[in-house]
């Protein structure tokens, strides 16, 4: 039974993560903890296991903790290897170097530092792990010393063949509006100056416009930038005026059109309403990508439209039985195109977005735009994403929006494919109580467009292995790897990849898991110090070579990132030991049913 | 069976319900008093019920650290993962997005302020130390919320040793079961451009 507890200070946090660290640490000393590094159930017995296979391409993350033993003036950095060896007796040896220190003094195009200058400077080291994320560390310019910056940061692998991309932002306002960003990339392998200035204003394009409402009347505080094909912005920032009068509404930015990733690509002028303003669509005009030197006009208008008010969409789902239920939870966008002659006169492109969850009766209250008296519907595009423990699949279906507001009509989702499979090992036994995670394989199509309605996260769908290694996944339609984890110590994690899943069950029926060996990790600082408490993460790098003429095809799943197979912090030692398969699980025939 | 704590009688803030985890003072107080075990223990703030499991819940690191991040585009997705010590295998977390500007009054109710982003995978690092790995490792794009440029993103992990449950008042979203975390200082916070 539930008492209700007196409520703490809203003061009241977790402790800092340093001392999170310092409570593990004395947690472990303790007794509490001890086994973290310790040798893996599976191989401490009588027979040992063998290393690592050299058949598989290994890769490694090792990140340092805050109590590593360090010196606080020189914390590690962490770092990534792209190719990781094992020796004969299944031990590597990771040492980390000793981080470079970055610096510079942003700069205007003629090298004077610029005054009064907040801008951000981040350094950007592209990973060598595919799938992981690129290192990123930002750093503020000083107040004090004008435009100067440093950063502490690590020396990759291979510095020659993976630069740093530096990049500068502008945070204030004013200064955003006249400078464009800054990318510049160099190579690190020591304490390094790095140069980084503006583009002198002969070298930039510039774009100006006003932004009307239906009526002719200009609309201020709408911010406008240039993105490119992959939504990359590549000019400054501005906002709409919004002084009374004729400037009312016009705007001005800095095109860099070297910014582009693709310099024969259209781009786009948009202009976002935000918060304040969401009862506004996102307006885009597609231009050619502009010469340096040269002036463009823009200018936008926003469609007539009627002030968008409630609407109800109830979201049920349809079981086997044919009966319905609501649909509790899920995330529904709403977004429709709107045009009158104005935009049309333009090119401008209107998109009017909207969102909302599904309450206790799977009703997602929308505020939609309704459609004009006397007209005809508007057909907006719903986005369903059902939660991952309904069995009801997400969808995506046009739904009509009259000129009245109230109760649309229900949409229903049908019920997810199931996947089912058997978890064995090695040696044929039932394999109880691992976590089975659908991960989905990424498309390689650019983002959704337009900025600010990116598509909604997805939540990947997991369960757990029962008594006689048996599980049951319900999926939407799409392309997954699916990652095995069992026990930890027990065996090794290992993935089933590359399975389609469409609206039909599949039973994949037994998975043998693959042999188990033993890989260590020794960790070491700069001079051969054990490194204490760093995390490491082992992954197996994906074999995307074509075989049969399968693998990769367009028209076929195909995983291209390195999957995790192992995490352990390092032991008083610096040594990590975990466990790792000898290659890929064994699949039975995939079965429809 | 897991205790569903007084968090669940206030459906506005759920900061103010929640942040009742291991403060500094509280966790040097658990220090000067460890058990014989060696383990260490929450205090409780004042008399609950007894759960199995969920006394211990501590974050010692994230990947990438806690602290600002920098988004270049508005569709840059982000990963984030968490190591935490707890004695619940029942572990569970969930990503929201603060969107106003604000740190950390989670508003479940009001998208205006908080999304839900994500539900983590939790993996146990190895048997019997109760390290473990909160890893969101569906990518998220903080800056996608139609927010205005120069948007600051909060992206704010909420813990729950015993799971998440929907609480006594369902339209007012998840509620942590067991020892439950929104965190002060425990967060990440995104630029946007």
């Amino acid at each position: 039974m539930s008492t209700k507890r007196s409520l703490p200070p809203a003061s009241r946090a977790w402790p800092r993560p340093e001392l999170g660290a310092l409570a593990l640490l004395l947690a472990l000393a303790a007794g509490c903890a001890s086994d973290s590094a310790g040798i893996p159930v599976a191989c401490s017995g009588p027979e040992s296991c063998p290393p690592p296979s050299s058949a598989i391409a290994w890769a490694a993350q090792i990140w340092p903790s805050s109590s590593d033993g360090s010196d606080p003036q020189h914390p590690l950095a962490p770092q990534e290897v792209g190719q990781l060896r094992f020796d004969a007796g299944g031990t590597a040896v990771l040492q980390y170097r000793s981080p470079a220190l970055s610096q510079g003094i942003v700069t205007n195009a003629e090298s004077v530092p610029m005054a009064l200058l907040r801008a951000r400077v981040l350094a950007l080291l592209p990973t060598v792990i595919p799938g992981q994320a690129a290192l990123s560390f930002n750093t503020l310019t000083a107040n004090q010393l004008p435009g100067l910056w440093s950063l502490r940061i690590p020396v990759p692998e291979h510095p020659s063949t993976q630069p740093y991309r530096f990049w500068v932002g502008f945070d204030d306002a004013a200064q955003a509006s006249l400078y464009p960003p800054v990318w510049h990339d160099q190579v690190v392998a020591t304490d390094t100056m790095v140069a980084l200035s503006t583009r002198a204003a002969a070298d930039l394009a510039t774009v100006r416009g006003r932004i009307t409402n239906p009526l002719g009347e200009g609309v201020g505080g709408l911010t406008v930038q240039v993105v490119d094909a992959v939504n990359q912005i590549v000019s400054s920032t501005a906002v709409s005026q919004t002084a009374a009068g004729t400037a009312l509404g016009s705007y001005q930015l800095l095109v860099d059109p070297t910014l582009s990733a693709d310099a024969q690509a259209n781009l786009r002028v948009v202009v976002r309403p935000g918060t304040a303003n969401s009862a506004l669509p996102t307006l885009e005009v597609a231009i050619s990508p502009p010469r340096a030197g040269t002036a463009l006009t823009v200018d936008f208008a926003f469609p007539s439209q009627r002030t968008p008010v409630p609407f109800q969409l109830p979201i049920r789902g349809l079981a086997a039985s044919g009966t319905t239920m609501a649909v509790v939870g899920a995330h529904v966008q709403a977004q429709v195109q709107l045009q009158d002659q104005a935009t049309q006169k333009l090119g401008v492109r209107a998109i009017y977005t909207t969102t909302a969850d599904t309450d206790a009766q799977g009703i997602a209250k929308l505020t939609l735009v309704p459609a004009p008296s006397g007209g005809p519907n508007l057909t907006y595009q719903v986005a369903i994403t059902s939660p991952t423990i309904t069995p009801f699949a997400s969808a995506q279906q046009a739904v009509q929006v009259g000129p009245n507001e109230g109760l649309l009509a229900a949409v229903s989702l049908p019920l997810r494919a199931q996947l089912l499979g058997r978890l064995l090992d090695a040696e044929g036994q039932p394999v109880p109580s691992a976590q089975v995670v659908a991960q989905a394989i990424a498309a390689d199509s650019p983002p959704a467009s337009p900025p600010g309605t990116a598509a909604t996260d997805m939540v990947g769908a997991q369960t757990i292995t029962d008594q006689d290694g048996h599980f049951a996944l319900h999926l939407d339609p799409g392309d997954y790897d699916l990652d095995l984890v069992p026990v930890p110590g027990t065996q090794p994690r290992s993935s089933v990849d590359n399975q389609r899943i469409g609206t039909a069950d599949i039973d994949v029926g037994d998975i043998r898991l693959p042999r188990i060996t033993l890989g260590r990790l020794l960790v070491q600082a700069p001079g051969g110090r054990a490194v204490v408490g760093t995390k490491v993460r082992v992954f197996q790098l994906p074999d995307t070579t074509p075989r049969y003429g399968l693998a990769c095809e367009s028209t076929l799943p195909c995983s291209r990132v390195a999957s995790l197979r192992a995490e352990a912090f390092t032991d008083r030692n610096g040594l990590a030991q975990f466990l790792l398969p000898d290659s890929t699980p064994q699949l039975a025939q995939p079965q429809l049913r | 069976m897991m205790q569903h704590l007084g968090l669940a009688y206030r459906t506005g803030s759920l900061s103010t319900g929640l942040t009742f985890g291991l403060g500094l003072g509280l966790g040097l107080a658990a220090l000067a008093l460890l058990p014989a075990s060696g383990c260490l223990i929450p205090l409780p703030l004042e008399q609950q019920n007894s759960v199995d499991g969920g006394q211990l819940l501590v974050v010692t690191g994230a990947m990438p650290k806690f602290g600002s991040q920098v988004a270049l585009m508005n569709t840059m997705p982000f990963s984030y993962q968490i190591d935490v010590i707890s004695d619940s295998a029942s572990l569970a977390g969930r990503l929201y997005l603060q969107v106003n500007g604000s740190c950390c009054d989670l508003k479940l109710d009001d998208s205006n302020v908080t999304r839900f982003k994500s539900q983590a995978q939790v993996t146990p690092l190895a048997q019997g130390n109760n390290l473990y790995t909160v890893e969101f490792n569906n990518p998220v794009v903080p800056c996608s919320e139609g927010l205005p440029a120069g948007s600051t993103v909060y992206v704010v992990p909420v813990l729950a040793s015993g799971g998440f449950s929907p609480g006594p008042n369902p339209n007012a979203g998840i509620y942590p079961d067991g020892l439950g975390v929104v965190d002060r200082s425990h967060y990440w916070t995104v630029k946007c451009p």
